[in-house]
């Protein structure tokens, strides 16, 4: 997709924390996105970098009383709806965005019939159409039998719980699907499955989507662009093939041979050394400076500014190793490249 | 197809039901022989009878021939529908609890019905705003509820309601002194139902606010609850469509367990409000040595707790498919 396409949804420096028995934890430390029209963006980061807060955030899913956005904006059609309350969010969800979950069981309502639960959608969004007929055409998008309207959850397999829920957030007829971990509680098979679905669906309706993940594979096969997010960060991001061909943050470096399980000088797998961050303190720095393996003095001092690595302005990273917009001249002795 | 599964479960759970009963008939009419107290001594009293004369009688009611021959009598009587005759009352004994037990069903079933609809309710209102004052209020409330002792809160109502305000009878089922029939009998009762029934329903409040509080808020951490937000539902459809028929569960397991009780349950009410129920009939029962009562009590107490176990599997049944398909499957 051209990014000259209008944004759909635009995260733009958001801080959120949660307050916790043990004190505050800054979930999200300026992290900003970009999603246009018809795209699709893949969003990687391991458990606990904020990836799925991001999300839910993006419909005011975070638990209202626990959390709070301190800084930011989210513009959703460009519209902002940073500062919405609970109430004003009732009108908001489901459309233009949708979501959907990890685990297609839990998600599910295990006492209501798949039919009822698509139709509940139905009946918020297009209450014009006829509720029944419009179960049967959703089913049949997500490549179910119709027959399952009348179906329990825990009579489904993983995979059809999948498309279920999946067709639950369709029904919704979202220009931007929402896709946290959707294929994580599958076997190989299936998730293969599921995202030539999600391929499938998104050619068809023409429908934009974020993709949430901790897998590059997923990433490489389903999305245009991606982001890297750590500790609540967005580290690097641009499209997909220039960051796949050329990782620029150590961090992605890391991430990649993990992924590759490259093994290292003795013959173990590759991982990244040391523990994710503690979010209770965030650092002053690169949250990655204390696992990195290039870390400077700069890089625990302070963050830097994003650098932009490729004219078409579709790559970038936050990494000192890279240098900043502004110093050009000083820039020579620090790059040394991912 | 779900229905056929709803009769099946429900044969299922019918099947298990009568050897337990059967059991307990047995157990029943044992229990009282293992009792110490002699009936017939209870019915002569201290009245000097002729030698002999309690050997008649004994003999009269079959109470001289072996256990096993007089249990037997007791399970062929039982199939006519005869549990033996109230020697206090010089009345058939299941005619005697049967009315007594709808004395008693008059004042439980009101009193159970609104203190699960008035629990639910409250649970629903404070379990979403955990912790706030509201809350905290209505834990502490359910407590002190709970802790009450139920005698004690009749007697203060009596004290208030019927001696100082004079707004309501201090006791019986009905007014004494009129001959009421058709509706003035109707509304004559009901005037007579407020306190006791108002003494039941707070205790039981109590409960259900309790424990469908706790399975309310379980329920509204549960994932499904953020897909149903996400569809854009309002917060009220979440409350009532998603949340509370999932917390329901444990809520029917708490009244259909206490109702099976609550037909000699209400034994401290109906004494401190002299309601002609049959915990009542138990107490009194108990000083005659009124034994064929005393075991048409247990009986019927007996089956009422069985029948409202199978009626709480059903309840169970038709809220939840998982119980449809797996109950089947271990029945």
């Amino acid at each position: 997709m051209s990014p000259t396409k209008p944004p759909i949804l635009q995260i733009e420096d958001v801080r959120l924390t949660f307050r916790t028995r043990e004190g505050a934890i800054r979930a999200l430390n300026g992290a900003s996105l970009t999603i246009h029209e018809g795209e699709a963006v893949g969003l990687v980061g391991e458990s606990g970098s904020g990836k799925s807060t991001l999300a839910r955030a993006v419909l005011g899913l975070n638990p209202e009383r626990s959390s709070r956005i301190e800084a930011g904006r989210i513009l959703m059609a460009g519209r902002d709806v940073t500062w919405l309350s609970q109430g004003e969010w009732e009108g908001e969800r489901g459309h233009p965005v949708a979501m959907v979950f990890q685990d297609p069981l839990s998600f599910l309502n295990p006492i209501m019939r798949i039919g009822r639960q698509i139709a509940e959608s139905i009946e918020r969004h297009t209450p014009q159409r006829r509720v029944a007929e419009r179960v049967g055409e959703l089913l049949e998008l997500v490549k179910l039998p119709s027959s399952l309207a009348r179906a329990y959850p825990h009579e489904l397999s993983g995979g059809m719980r999948q498309r279920a829920l999946l067709a639950v957030a369709l029904a919704c007829e979202p220009r931007l699907l929402v896709a946290d971990e959707p294929t994580t509680a599958l076997d190989v098979t299936t998730q293969a499955e599921i995202l030539a679905l999600l391929r499938d669906l998104r050619e068809r309706l023409g429908m934009a989507m974020l993709l949430i993940t901790h897998d590059l594979g997923i990433v490489a096969s389903a999305c245009e662009r991606l982001y890297v997010i750590y500790a609540g960060r967005v580290l690097e991001w641009g499209r997909t093939q220039n960051v796949f061909a050329a990782p620029a943050h150590p961090y992605t470096v890391g991430l990649f041979h993990a992924a590759r399980a490259d093994r290292d000088a003795k013959g173990r797998f590759a991982t990244i050394g040391g523990e994710p961050p503690d979010l209770g303190e965030p650092a002053q720095g690169c949250p990655f400076a204390p696992r990195c393996p290039k870390a400077m003095t700069e890089c625990v001092r302070s963050m830097p500014d994003a650098t932009v690595l490729d004219q078409g302005e579709s790559h970038a990273v936050r990494c000192w190793l890279y240098p900043q917009p502004g110093d050009a001249a000083s820039a020579s002795g620090r790059v040394v490249g991912g | 197809m779900r229905r056929s599964l709803l009769a099946r479960f429900l044969l299922a759970r019918l099947g298990w039901a009568i050897p337990v009963i059967l059991a307990i008939l047995i157990v029943n009419f044992l229990i009282i022989h293992i009792v110490p107290g002699d009936p017939i001594q209870a019915l002569i009293g201290d009245f000097p009878a002729p030698p002999g004369y309690a050997d008649q009688i004994r003999h009269e009611f079959g109470l001289d021939q072996p256990v096993l021959t007089q249990l037997g009598l007791y399970l062929l009587n039982l199939a006519k529908g005869q549990l033996g005759f109230s020697f206090a009352n010089r009345q058939p004994v299941l005619g005697l609890i049967l009315q007594r037990a709808q004395f008693t069903l008059i004042l439980m079933l009101p009193a159970l019905a609104l203190a699960a609809s008035l629990g639910i309710v409250m649970a629903l209102a404070a379990a979403p705003r955990a912790g706030s004052l509201y809350d905290s209020g209505l834990t502490a409330l359910s407590l002190v509820g709970f802790s009450l002792p139920i005698f004690w809160l009749g007697q203060l109502l009596v004290i208030m309601f019927a001696i100082k305000l004079h707004l309501l009878p201090a006791q019986g089922m009905f007014s004494l002194r009129t001959r009421l029939t058709g509706w003035p009998y109707v509304l004559d009762v009901l005037w007579h139902l407020i306190l006791p029934m108002f003494a039941v329903t707070i205790y039981y409040v109590a409960i259900v606010a309790r424990v469908a509080r706790a399975s309310v808020l379980d329920a509204l951490s549960q994932d499904f609850v953020l897909t149903a937000k996400a569809k854009g539902l309002s917060r009220r459809r979440v409350l009532w469509r998603h949340v509370l028929p999932n917390a329901l569960i444990p809520v029917v397991t708490v009244i259909g367990y206490n109702f099976g009780y609550s037909l000699t349950g209400a034994i401290l009410v109906e004494t401190v409000f002299a309601w002609p129920g049959l915990g009542n009939l138990f107490i009194t029962s108990i000083g005659n040595r009124d034994y064929p009562v005393l075991q048409g009590i247990f009986l019927l107490t007996a089956i009422a707790v069985v029948i409202a176990n199978v009626a709480t599997d059903l309840v169970y049944a038709s809220l939840d498919p998982r119980v449809r398909s797996t109950g089947l499957r271990h029945a």
